[in-house]
């Protein structure tokens, strides 16, 4: 009798396994094995299954300040087939993850990618790593996984489409860019087990994981590289915090480093008053509306806004000075 | 490699029951003998392998050690070969685990700038050298009593070294390895040598299972969710900024966390054992159930507790050498205790102050004093609760301004600041149900354990449980978390 309970327990809990492993691999809710149609909308899991599986030559990369980046819109400017591969909360540990993985599926032929400060700074990882490689054996973390469960669940009964994927839009409007500035001032700032926010640090983020990236696919891959725009709220933000001279460095060692290689073209949005000043156009210190996600790419089209040795400094004494008259506008208010 | 891993789970254990059983059914058990060996040194491999040469040479030196007892010899070269296993044994210990804590509170004693070592502590060594230390001292009283019938004039007592394969598998034997239970040579070894247990054992695979199931879903589903509270809770009291609710949240949360996740570390042992034919000793058996203080000891790490009643406090004297010595040698126990948990002052406080819960219990029982169960429990509870925020904390300081807020009443309410972006895969409003739960199972559930063991627990429930158990906590196994006693 115990011998048949002990076999029966063994095959039932067999079979039970492999009717998960069989309903995600049938369900695919991350586009791990094939492409669909239907996305459930976050990025860091469906990216790499995207990625692999799905028809395109461009990409749209970085942090949240490019994640409502019409992927159609820079396809009717440039005339490629482009995804947007943006993440939320961007940390360099995921572009050094990603970035390989994407160049290495052999179909990106451009890179639109936005260099926000955040990431270089950010200590946290967030990626699930087993989705971004081709070893099928760590697949077994994709199919008996609670998330990848409720995904399944979620592509099935509601999924999004690709139109709307990673849509977010909210209000934009100067009150929202002063009541955000007054709470992040009011707080701690940067906390430091999250955040190392010193320069060199930050430079080397970025020189291990994007710049690696994009000296390894010289030939291969062409970069747009841009400073987003923030609102001239954010580098007061930065300022009050006792960083905006690391955020200043950072710029001059990408811009240095990386503006004359064959395969990079550089433009900045940071120095430019008339944008950053126009807080209308923001929903809070940094992120911008879908008026500036037009007018970036388009410039980028055009050649506008471009950014190199030459005038790095100028556009960085630039930001002191517009960082400074938000703070004073600020307090006269 | 955790038990809580894909890796474990699918690939490590099922070849190595395969090979073991294979090679047993082959009549080749010195084989299958030294393919649990093996698998062992890989299991713990897989963690580090810089840490296999220490445990290798533990073994070999302590095998040694044992081989010169076994020999015999003058009452004077037993007493010195005891001395020195004891002396290694320590030494390795205190080597690897004491090191920066001495540099650190010389520097602070003396003001002096001694670099700290930064040494890596090997997984499982507080574990795997009190069982080392518990074969020599074993070995050295078997060896006395054997010198001290021959000068009796009767005849003397053989009792023979175990095998060396025997003897990796008492001491690398995969599933107590990293975080115990802490076994004794006279409970595992004659099970190593039994004949019978070369042989599949349905009965023992239908318990393993079950208990193995019991201890993930305690693991994986209760532990790691209410963990998210825990962490939240303490990284905001570096701040300071907890309120009263969030204080006990976080108390409360640490306490049933630490609870599940390592009943949940010896109930996946104990199944995993089973599966082998090997028995394990109970480490828990429903400790915050406990009326005193002494009761919750004979509870909590029920294999530590045993090694140090038998190998420090009744060598100490015990409660033979009068009322002060017998308090004192509590005291020491509970001390040695605390630094076994860990290199910390905390850990140390913390240990002392359970040393004298048990004097004052002690004391109080003595004096003929009683409390109802129920009043007992909930005093008990409630210390314990409190003193396993200093054991958690990551200095006094932090742990101070948890207990403070727990009695601060001016503010009750839960904050954003502790239940927001926590990083959970489940809702805050499920983790707070599992945290309820866990409560409950705690104070007046039947424990995994016991459902086992009764006889009167049908062979369908066992089934039924552990089909349901596996396949549950199978989607939670992806969040892989260190067990918490993995530090210690």
């Amino acid at each position: 009798m115990a011998r048949k309970i002990a076999i029966q327990t063994l095959v039932i809990i067999i079979v039970l396994l492999a009717a998960i492993a069989g309903f995600i691999i049938w369900a695919d809710p991350y586009q791990q094995y094939r492409a669909s149609d239907d996305f459930v909308g976050n990025q860091r899991l469906e990216i790499p299954g995207v990625a692999r599986n799905h028809d395109y030559n461009a990409a749209i990369m970085g942090s949240s300040m490019v994640m409502n980046h019409s992927p159609e819109q820079i396809d009717s400017l440039f005339g490629w087939r482009t995804y947007n591969f943006s993440f939320m909360g961007a940390t360099h540990d995921d572009f050094g993850i990603a970035l390989p993985f994407i160049i290495k599926q052999g179909k990106v032929k451009h890179i639109i990618f936005d260099i926000d400060y955040f990431t270089y700074a950010s200590k946290e990882k967030r990626m699930a790593e087993y989705l971004w490689d081709d070893n099928i054996l760590n697949d077994v973390s994709y199919w008996f996984n609670y998330t990848s469960l409720e995904h399944a669940i979620q592509k099935l009964r509601n999924p999004i489409k690709r139109k709307n994927l990673y849509n977010f839009h909210d209000e934009e409007t100067e009150a929202k860019v002063y009541d955000s500035y007054s709470k992040a001032i009011g707080g701690e700032g940067f906390d430091s087990r999250i955040y190392d926010m010193g320069h060199n640090a930050m430079a080397m983020n970025f020189d291990n994981t994007v710049g690696h990236a994009i000296k390894a696919s010289s030939g291969k891959v062409e970069w747009l590289l841009f400073f987003p725009p923030y609102s001239a709220a954010e580098y007061a933000r930065i300022e009050h915090f006792g960083h905006l001279e690391d955020f200043l460095k950072l710029r001059k060692h990408i811009v240095d480093n990386y503006c004359t290689l064959p395969n990079v073209r550089m433009f900045d949005f940071q120095a430019d008053k008339s944008i950053v000043c126009d807080l209308n156009q923001y929903n809070d210190t940094r992120h911008h509306s879908h008026a500036y996600n037009r007018m970036t790419v388009s410039e980028m089209e055009n050649g506008g806004h471009g950014i190199s040795k030459r005038n790095i400094d100028s556009n960085n004494a630039e930001i002191r000075r517009i960082s400074s008259e938000f703070i004073r506008s600020y307090h006269q208010r | 490699m955790l038990f809580n891993s894909f890796v474990f789970i699918f690939l490590f254990l099922p070849i190595t029951f395969i090979a073991y059983y294979g090679l047993n059914r082959l009549k080749l058990y010195q084989w299958a003998k030294s393919v649990l060996v093996i698998a062992s040194l890989a299991f713990y491999a897989y963690f580090n392998l810089s840490y296999l040469p220490i445990m290798v040479a533990s073994i070999v030196v302590n095998y040694g050690i044992g081989m010169a007892l076994n020999r015999g010899g003058s009452l004077l070269k037993l007493k010195t070969m005891l001395t020195i296993g004891i002396l290694f044994n320590i030494g390795l210990l205190g080597y690897f685990k004491y090191t920066d804590f001495l540099i650190e509170n010389i520097n602070a004693a003396f003001s002096t700038s001694y670099a700290l070592k930064n040494i890596l502590l090997p997984l499982g060594i507080s574990f795997f050298t009190f069982q080392q230390l518990a074969f020599v001292i074993d070995s050295y009283k078997a060896a006395k009593t054997t010198v001290g019938n021959m000068s009796a004039n009767t005849p003397p007592q053989s009792k023979s070294i175990p095998g060396f394969l025997d003897y990796c598998n008492f001491v690398t034997f995969f599933p107590q390895l990293i975080a115990g239970p802490i076994v004794l040579p006279e409970e595992m070894l004659p099970q190593f040598e039994n004949e019978r247990n070369r042989h599949l054992n349905s009965r023992n695979i239908l318990d393993g299972l079950y208990i193995f199931a019991m201890g993930l879903v305690k693991k994986v589903l209760i532990a790691d969710s209410i963990a998210v509270f825990a962490n939240a809770g303490f990284m905001l009291a570096e701040k300071g900024g907890l309120t009263m609710a969030e204080a006990w949240l976080t108390s409360l949360s640490y306490t049933f966390q630490l609870y599940f996740d390592f009943c949940g570390y010896c109930d996946m042992a104990i199944g995993i054992g089973l599966l082998f034919n090997i028995k394990l000793p109970l480490n828990f058996d429903v400790p915050y159930r406990a009326t005193n203080f002494q009761d919750f000891w004979r509870r909590w790490h029920m294999t530590l507790n045993r090694f140090l009643t038998q190998y420090l406090y009744i060598p100490l004297g015990g409660s033979k050498t009068g009322k002060a010595r017998t308090y004192l040698n509590i005291l020491i126990v509970f001390f040695i205790s605390g630094l076994w948990h860990g290199a910390g002052w905390t850990f140390i406080i913390w240990g002392i102050c359970h040393g004298i819960g048990v004097m004052i219990c002690r004391a109080w029982h003595k004096g003929g004093c009683r409390l109802p169960d129920w009043l007992g429990m909930f005093i008990t509870f409630f210390f314990i609760n409190i003193l396993w925020v200093i054991f958690r904390a990551d200095n006094m300081t932090i742990a101070w301004n948890v207990i403070r807020s727990m009695f601060d009443n001016t503010s009750l309410r839960l904050t954003e600041n502790l239940t927001s972006n926590l990083p959970s895969i489940l809702p805050n409003t499920i983790n707070m149900l599992i945290l309820f739960a866990a409560i409950l199972l705690a104070f007046i559930g039947p424990s995994a354990y016991s459902i086992m063991t009764n006889e009167k627990t049908s062979l369908r429930t066992k089934q039924a449980l552990a089909i349901m158990g596996i396949t549950v906590s199978i989607f939670f196994v992806s969040r892989v978390v260190t067990f918490l006693y993995f530090n210690f």
